[in-house]
């Protein structure tokens, strides 16, 4: 017989894994991280992670059966909630992910910042984690237009009289741009490959930074050198069982609560809210005009992209960051005022 | 007064600001349609979208009959539409609307263009619409189908519960 009997025989999941790891390197991501890293506040940029590749499943099954013509891309997604088997479904996951999405990464970048946790020498990862969010927000623009009823519609013709107020650098939004293409075509490229793509490659980048600074230090752990460390895969498999849940959650949204689809669109009048997202930026329309979408998002851009290098206190937690903190909490409560005044006003006309 | 109170009374004043303080500046378009044609495409999606808003759509109407292009609109179903828009009948002031540039009236939410019935090809920012197709409401019926798949999902999210309770962090905070 071939076998040694001092060897322990390994059992076939043990040889299969070993067979992967030889090939695929998968071993390397059983590295220590803190305990913290565990915890629901350290698991936010996984579960957005989680929703990215939930949104890349569900849209390559709404590909194959929309069609971004304008002539009947509203009527190819009302074939995809009527006609296509799960279409409404897929299309319901799509849509509650896509803001479940956005929700988590605000919510990370807020833990990110109440922790400190973008201090040196993770600057860079926090930069490249705000441009993150600008593309998330800049897909649920996309996916907004891409139904192309009357809302969508009205979004783009924002989106254009922004580019003119940009002058040259608006330019890809512009007809003029590709003349011969509609821009809903464009837009549609633009959802389904740029911003995925960047926002990937972005993702990789970030990813590897972690692996390179370590998972940051928590605030609230007094002895952060002592503390237990666990592999990295228990991290993910913490992320993996809250993305069940979450899966589950968008899923039950969307049977119970399925999103319609809004009347073919026409142009010359304004007469729709935009999604819940973007209310805080149309209050400031009401108040001060186009300029005011430009001014605003630019402004918050800005200050989040400013943050490692104005905030200098060596301090991590909030409690002990007063200035910091302060700024923090009065750019949330001007984002909150102003959604909760859109929601109060009815639409009005500003498109030229 | 700590720091997080110090912070709540920032924002509470910001938004205090922000809700009282500023003025409304609604810059209406002023490079309103001369084509009686495009009007009436108007009229009948304010009418879709926004049943209330009578006046923009009597407006809409009001500068159809007032248009310098009127190719392909008939004027007297216009001006009869504006009479069943102002007796309240919105029902039959779009179907009259949409008789005047001679579209299918009633094409339901759930009655869209055929998807190989292309007439022209838009390009740039044009819609590539020719009359408003009503909204398709959410599904609101339970079906079997459904109350499957809500089951699957209910099972699943007690799995995912279960194992993220499993998997939590013995020794720190959970947030």
């Amino acid at each position: 017989m071939a076998t040694s009997l001092d060897t322990p025989r390994r059992s076939r999941r043990a040889r299969a894994a070993d067979v992967l790891d030889e090939r695929l390197g998968l071993k390397a991501l059983q590295y220590p991280v803190p305990e913290h890293a565990n915890n629901l506040g350290w698991s936010l940029g996984g579960l957005t992670a989680a929703a990215l590749f939930i949104l890349i499943a569900t849209g390559i099954f709404l590909t194959q059966f929309y069609n971004p013509t304008p002539e009947v891309a509203n009527a190819s997604v009302r074939h995809i909630v009527t006609g296509v088997w799960a279409g409404r479904f897929v299309r319901g996951v799509h849509y509650w992910t896509a803001q479940a999405m956005y929700v988590l990464a605000a919510l990370h970048l807020l833990r990110v910042f109440f922790t400190g946790s973008y201090k040196r020498p993770r600057e860079a990862n926090w930069l490249i984690g705000v441009s993150m969010f600008a593309l998330v927000i800049g897909a649920l623009f996309t996916g907004t237009v891409l139904k192309w009823d009357q809302e969508g519609f009205e979004a783009l013709g924002h989106n254009l009289e922004i580019a003119r107020l940009l002058g040259g650098a608006g330019f890809w939004f512009t007809p003029k741009f590709s003349s011969s293409v509609p821009l809903l075509e464009r837009l549609y490229v633009a959802h389904v490959a740029i911003i995925p793509g960047i926002i990937l490659g972005l993702f990789a980048i970030h990813a590897m930074l972690i692996k390179r600074h370590g998972i940051s230090p928590s605030p609230t752990v007094p002895d952060e050198p002592g503390e237990v460390r666990e592999p990295f895969t228990h991290h993910l498999r913490r992320i993996g069982a809250v993305a069940l849940a979450l899966l589950a959650v968008v899923g039950v949204l969307a049977i119970v609560r399925p999103p319609g689809v809004g009347p073919t669109p026409i142009e010359g009048i304004e007469v729709t809210k935009p999604l819940w997202v973007f209310w805080w930026v149309f209050t400031l329309e009401n108040k001060i005009g186009l300029k005011g979408i430009l001014y605003g998002v630019g402004t918050l851009f800005a200050l989040l992209f400013a943050v490692p290098f104005v905030d200098r206190n060596p301090e991590r937690w909030w409690r002990k960051r007063p200035v910091a903190t302060a700024l923090g909490v009065l750019v949330i409560a001007i984002l909150v005022t102003l959604t909760i005044m859109e929601a109060l006003t009815t639409p009005a006309s500003h498109l030229g | 007064m700590t720091v997080f109170r110090r912070a709540s009374l920032i924002g509470l004043i910001a938004g205090a600001v922000l809700m009282f303080g500023a003025v409304p500046v609604f810059a209406h378009g002023d490079g309103e349609s001369d084509v009686a044609g495009d009007l009436v495409r108007q009229a009948i999606a304010v009418i879709v979208n926004e049943p209330g808003n009578m006046a923009l759509a009597a407006d809409k109407i009001k500068g159809a009959l007032a248009a310098g292009d009127t190719a392909g609109v008939d004027l007297k179903l216009v001006a009869q539409a504006g009479d069943a828009l102002g007796k309240g009948d919105l029902h039959q002031a779009r179907t009259l609307l949409e008789l005047s540039i001679g579209a299918r009236p009633h094409m339901g939410g759930s009655d869209p263009r055929p998807i190989p019935q292309v007439p022209s090809l838009a390009v740039g920012a044009e819609t590539g619409i020719d009359v408003v197709t009503d909204g398709l409401a959410p599904h609101r019926n339970v079906t079997r189908g459904d109350v499957a798949a809500l089951s699957g999902l209910i099972v699943l999210g007690a799995l995912g519960a279960y194992l993220a309770v499993r998997f939590r962090p013995r020794k720190v905070a959970e947030v």
